[in-house]
């Protein structure tokens, strides 16, 4: 059986993805009806990016 | 239609904040009340439901007729568990001597079947010193907690406190 190889992703792009997927599994729980679930994901996405960002700018004078 | 299973609808409403009041119940549709009675009869099929959504992410979802929600588990807790292998996270043994592993390895064992194919999707090992290696771990480990709430949202439909 072949192995599959490792994967790059940037920072902002695992964010991203981390964020889409747990934002998907978290409406499909929390949300009982369709429309519910899409507003929530993509709320909850939204957010997730956004206090990411936020954090990062936060932390940014500590970096230098 | 006999009595005992609408009180057992009651008792199903009366456990659930979100359900439908005494008032809805009585003035629902005969399909819909013949749908609150299977529900509740599946009490007693309920760990056997959760115990599939654990090996399975999804399928406690698939066995109670929820399609939908079943692919959306499965896809979001496969993803985060293999894009966590391919970022080269760490995946914590069962055996461990720190209670941080311990607590990650049950985290990382709540995917389920995904749990086992860590050596396939990560035949190279760990690799944390790079950032991605470290997220690869906490996407691992976010796999295992969303299905465990889907673990618990397959066994409170079982129940019939949820819908």
């Amino acid at each position: 059986m072949h192995s599959v190889g490792p994967i790059h992703l940037s920072h902002f792009a695992a964010m991203l993805l981390f964020a889409l997927l747990v934002s998907v599994a978290l409406a499909c729980v929390t949300r009982r009806t369709t429309r519910e679930r899409i507003r929530y994901a993509a709320w909850s996405f939204a957010m997730f990016a956004l206090v990411s960002v936020g954090i990062a700018w936060l932390m940014y004078p500590f970096s230098h | 239609m006999s009595d005992a299973p609408i009180h057992d609808v009651d008792v199903v409403a009366a456990n659930d904040s979100a359900a439908p009041n005494d008032a809805t119940i009585a003035a629902a549709s005969p399909a819909e009340n013949v749908r609150r009675e299977t529900v509740a009869g599946q009490s007693s099929f309920a760990p056997i439901v959760a115990a599939a959504a654990w090996i399975v992410p999804g399928l406690g979802h698939l066995l109670l007729g929820r399609w939908g929600r079943a692919l959306i588990l499965f896809f979001s807790v496969g993803g985060l568990a293999i894009a966590g292998y391919l970022l080269r996270g760490n995946v914590f043994p069962p055996r461990s001597h720190d209670p941080f592993g311990t607590v990650g390895f049950l985290a990382d064992a709540a995917s389920g079947i995904f749990y086992s194919f860590a050596h396939f999707f990560e035949s190279a090992g760990p690799d944390v010193s790079r950032a991605a290696g470290d997220y690869g771990t906490r996407f691992i480990a976010a796999a295992g907690i969303v299905n465990l709430l889907g673990v618990f949202d397959a066994y409170e439909i079982a129940t019939g406190r949820r819908s």
